[in-house]
């Protein structure tokens, strides 16, 4: 059994689990069979307090089964160990500090607040046994500020070829492209020790924002198409992934910016990276570039927040995926509290 | 005069456009903390007696001279209303700086703590990993009190000599 079908098993335990996408291609580049990462995207947690005070008409979704995940993806990574590596990351907006506050008190950390209120799930993501990896992302930018979160990380690169980020910056390309000169730069530095390059660019994330208040959504009002969801258990090649010059636009959103943003980065590091790994569209799919010339290939993570729906059917399900990489494969699965 | 004022107001626009970063409570070393791990609360006779004595010694549980503690009345009352479980309700869900606001019973009932900060960031480096939920801390002119919590109620705690002593 691979650690694609080790992880696929304890989820079915926990939950009715779909798969979305699937990418099985060694153009990957990224063959370690005895590595599993694992991503959980956005889920946007305020308190219930602030819920109701600020008529926010969503909520994150399954939170009692995300915290069963999480505590069954503990259990996951310490089996797999010591011939296993599991590698669990959480890829930003795990805080929606843009929702919980309307102004700024420099002493407040709404993290904090956020934190105590969804205890059991911050103890589980935090456990050091699970030792997961966090990425900030645009709603939770700030947390950089707060000693208690300075493991966060702006990007990671998982060797030889894949880029994880969140997935904001592709928004700042397109619509602030002069205050980004450098882009690749700041992806790399903003992961220094220290907190110049994230205070650097703090104003173009909170201009980003355009002092919208999210009180219906944040991404999409209407659910994400994410295409045809099959059993998960049936073995097969790809299934449900995007490709360029076939698949809408709406299925490929910032596959080419992606791509570009990886190609700087080889060129000026001599890298190899052909694969980004992304949450904050809230829109769970495999997107890929597949020509005679080059592979480039995109996970969006999806979300725990927000809805998407299928081809075959239009009613809106809550959005609550897990992605998985590893030899040379990725996966997307949607999973649902079990009946 | 023009530029003075034109001076003052650059000074505090920069100010406003600064990023600003939270205070954080250090956990002091063995001999400056009422004790090694937080006690219960409510306090009881025998729990509230290490405070009182911690405080009377200066913040130095290894201290051999009793100091006169400025601050006595005011400690006096918050150790009485830390024995009461009535006064350890606490919004832990509210995003304020205003410990007050947080700890509304025990402000009522405890003067020192009122018009105090509510620090999150409490550094403990002998855990693993940052503590979940975080503690809140509260610093009076010479002591930090660091409360532990669960549930929306304080219950534990722990005093140390702040590191950031009023000057005589």
């Amino acid at each position: 059994m691979s650690l694609h079908g080790d992880l696929l098993g304890r989820l079915q335990e926990l939950a009715q689990v779909q798969l979305v996408a699937r990418l099985k291609d060694d153009r990957l580049n990224f063959p370690q069979a005895g590595e599993l990462h694992v991503f959980i995207p956005d889920i946007h947690l305020i308190t219930a307090a602030r819920r109701v005070e600020g008529r926010y008409q969503y909520g994150s979704n399954h939170l009692d089964l995300l915290e069963a995940v999480v505590r069954g993806l503990r259990e996951f990574r310490l089996a797999a160990a010591p011939g296993g590596e599991v590698v669990v990351y959480q890829i930003g907006d795990l805080f929606d500090l843009w929702r919980q506050v309307d102004g700024l008190d420099p002493n407040a950390s709404a993290a904090s607040a956020i934190q105590n209120d969804h205890a059991s799930l911050l103890k589980a993501l935090r456990d050091p046994d699970l030792n997961t990896q966090f990425l900030l992302g645009n709603h939770d930018y700030d947390l950089y500020r707060f000693p208690n979160f300075d493991a966060w990380q702006r990007s990671f690169v998982l060797a030889p070829s894949v880029m994880l980020l969140h997935g904001d910056v592709f928004d700042w390309v397109e619509k602030l492209p002069d205050e980004v000169q450098n882009l690749v730069l700041f992806l790399f530095h903003a992961n220094q020790a220290g907190t110049a390059a994230l205070d650097k660019m703090r104003p173009v994330n909170r201009k980003s924002r355009g002092g919208r208040k999210f009180r219906d959504f944040i991404q999409n009002q209407a659910p994400a198409p994410t295409g045809r969801w099959r059993d998960a258990e049936v073995e097969g090649e790809n299934w449900n992934v995007q490709v360029e010059g076939v698949a809408s636009a709406a299925m490929l959103l910032y596959l080419k910016e992606a791509r570009a943003k990886c190609a700087e980065a080889n060129q000026k590091f001599g890298s190899h990276l052909n694969a980004a790994v992304i949450g904050h569209t809230h829109h769970a799919r495999i997107a890929v570039h597949d020509t005679p010339e080059e592979f480039f290939a995109l996970l969006d993570c999806g979300a725990w927040i927000e809805n998407c729906n299928t081809v075959d059917d239009p009613t809106p399900r809550a959005n609550a995926q897990i992605a998985a990489l590893g030899a040379n494969e990725a996966r997307i699965y949607q999973l649902s509290p079990r009946e | 005069m023009r530029q003075a004022w034109l001076t003052a107001a650059l000074g505090l626009g920069m100010l406003g456009c600064a990023v600003r970063y939270p205070k954080i409570i250090a956990v002091r070393e063995e001999q400056f903390r009422s004790h090694d791990a937080a006690v219960a609360l409510p306090l009881t006779v025998e729990t509230r007696g290490e405070v009182s004595h911690f405080l009377e010694f200066g913040g130095n549980r290894l201290g051999r001279n009793a100091v006169p503690d400025e601050q006595g009345e005011t400690h006096r009352q918050a150790l009485d209303a830390l024995g009461v479980a009535a006064n350890l309700a606490v919004r832990s869900d509210l995003a304020t700086a205003d410990f007050c606001a947080m700890a509304a019973p025990l402000c009522a009932a405890a003067p020192l703590f009122q018009k105090r900060v509510a620090i999150t960031q409490v550094i403990d480096a002998r855990n693993r990993a940052p503590e979940v939920p975080e503690p809140i801390g509260v610093c009076d002119d010479e002591y930090c009190w660091v409360f532990h919590h669960e549930n929306q109620r304080l219950t534990q705690l722990v005093v140390m000599r702040s590191t950031q002593r009023a000057k005589p």
